[in-house]
């Protein structure tokens, strides 16, 4: 489904990714680890096309997307949650996920099914849809962050760091609604610090250090690896 | 000096009507700031130009409100052209780059007014239903003023409902905000940087032609204007477009009767207001901090 090829990235002279390879099969969740700065973010970035990579290739079902454009490469059915989230601040809730909606390629009566579906996973947004976003806690920040993706049904979700800074007990909610999403289909790249959520929804796991991946297993694969755990993850 | 409540009154009136041309301005260079970060220095001569159209549409057609409608229109288009051929490769660059490039193109089509219209100011009249006086209770004031606000409240009212109301409305306030998700979504904000450049030059036309019958017509009429205009979006906020409305209206009050009660005063008094608001609220009225980094 998506395969980077050796990859190069770069801010400014910056050489962040230096031939990063991966794939995500149909229906798969794939876990990209390492530690702060190692090249994860800028990996999802560089196949949104907001970072685009200056060598190497990024194909999504065949086709060619390095050089496209973020709006061209979201049109293809990958949605990309960022860390920060990027909430609009002085829209609403509903506004937020209308907007998702627009460019999705599905007609009226799909895209109200899939607003459905989202607002079903987070029932706290649906009480929440008049409100503008900088109203939203950190939490409710994060789910309207993934319901705005799922809105525009993704055939892959690039989910960056979706538990950071959130309560354990929304960690756990949040784990389960991602496993879910995944079982309807969805394929997903997901970054996460968090070690235990990622290896407890990705079928394959890789770790990246310094623009580098460093390994490619099985999550228990990497659970038989403490040395690697504590060489490239500090744990 | 003559002074009663009816004077005051009719001063007030009168500053009514300077802000709605602010308000016009600014609204358009909000706008373009808010969504484009384009600092747009030639907005005072797409101002001028919307006169000088108006002026001629006008004598072609002998119409007021063809003039009205189809210099605005005309501005708009200059504006798209502006946008797509000379401001669009400057994306992405220093702030500086399309601020130096529009002060350059204001210069440039200051002194091609000048060259094709010649130095002398042109008189613009009033269309003859809006010619007379118009008697308030406490004074008579002229009929084309009070179109003037009518029309200014009309736009507003317009650019609202847009903005609130439809979907490119809500992709320009998302994309005032965070460009980089609205375009993560899917959605190409090209064409949305496009037509907002050009709604706003249309706004700045607009004001021009409703100007033209108060102000006369000559190169140099935005060349002031233009800079009052930036200090009211700076007092209002940056990008923000309820802060255009009131810092126009309070701006156009404060000239007005500063003009009245201390006329040597009238040409700085628009600085100081924007030193003092600056002083305590540095984002202005309804400024969101940080905009600018």
């Amino acid at each position: 489904m998506l395969t980077v090829d050796a990859i190069h990235t770069y801010y400014g002279e910056s050489h962040v990714l230096q031939g990063v390879s991966l794939r995500v099969d149909a229906g798969e969740v794939v876990a990209l680890l390492g530690r702060n700065g190692a090249g994860k973010t800028t990996t999802l970035k560089s196949i949104m096309g907001i970072v685009p990579a200056r060598r190497g290739t990024i194909r999504f079902d065949g086709a060619d997307i390095t050089r496209l454009p973020p709006h061209l490469v979201a049109r293809r059915r990958i949605a990309w949650i960022p860390e920060e989230r990027r909430i609009v601040p002085n829209l609403t809730v509903y506004e937020n996920l209308r907007l998702a909606m627009l460019k999705a390629p599905v007609d009226g009566k799909e895209a109200s099914a899939r607003l459905e579906e989202a607002l079903a996973f987070f029932p706290r947004l649906r009480e929440r849809l008049t409100q503008n976003g900088k109203s939203l806690s950190g939490g409710e920040q994060q789910m309207l962050a993934i319901a705005r993706g799922l809105v525009a049904g993704p055939a892959l979700m690039l989910v960056d760091e979706p538990t950071e800074g959130l309560m354990p007990i929304i960690v756990r909610n949040l784990t389960e609604i991602l496993h879910a999403i995944n079982a309807r289909g969805t394929s997903m790249l997901l970054v996460e610090q968090n070690l235990e959520v990622a290896l407890a929804l990705a079928r394959r796991v890789y770790l990246i250090d310094q623009g580098r991946i460093e390994f490619e297993g099985t999550p228990d694969d990497l659970r038989g690896h403490p040395d690697l755990l504590r060489r490239y993850l500090g744990v | 000096m003559p002074f009663d409540a009816a004077t005051l009154l009719s001063q007030l009136f009168t500053g009514l009507v300077l802000g709605t041309i602010y308000v016009l301005l600014a609204l358009g260079l909000s706008l373009i700031f808010g969504l484009l970060t384009v600092v747009n220095f030639s907005h005072g001569s797409f101002y001028m130009l919307g006169a000088y159209l108006g002026f001629f549409v006008l004598g072609f057609t002998k119409n007021f409100w063809i003039a009205l409608v189809v210099a605005p229109l005309l501005l708009g288009l200059l504006g798209l052209l502006t946008e797509r051929w000379l401001v669009r490769p400057l994306y992405g660059r220093s702030i500086d780059d399309p601020l130096l490039l529009t002060f350059g193109l204001s210069l440039v089509l200051v002194e091609a007014a000048r060259l094709v219209w010649g130095k002398m100011g042109l008189t613009f009249d009033p269309p003859a239903a809006l010619a007379g006086a118009v008697n308030l209770g406490f004074t008579y004031f002229p009929a084309y003023r009070l179109f003037v606000i009518a029309a200014t409240a009309v736009v507003v009212v317009a650019l609202w409902l847009f903005l609130e109301r439809t979907t490119l409305g809500l992709v320009i306030r998302a994309g005032t905000r965070d460009a980089l998700i609205v375009r993560a979504l899917g959605i190409n904000l090209n064409l949305v940087w496009l037509l907002v450049f050009g709604i706003g030059c249309a706004l700045a036309g607009l004001a021009g032609v409703l100007a033209a019958p108060m102000r006369g017509v000559y190169p140099e009429m935005g060349v002031t204007i233009v800079i009052e205009s930036f200090v009211v979006v700076v007092v209002g906020g940056m990008g923000s477009l309820l802060g255009a409305i009131v810092a126009g209206l309070l701006i156009g009050e404060v000239v007005s009767l500063t003009t009245f009660f201390a006329p040597k005063m009238a040409d700085i008094v628009v600085f100081l207001v924007m030193a003092v608001v600056l002083l305590v609220r540095p984002s202005g009225f309804f400024g969101e901090a940080g905009l600018m980094e």
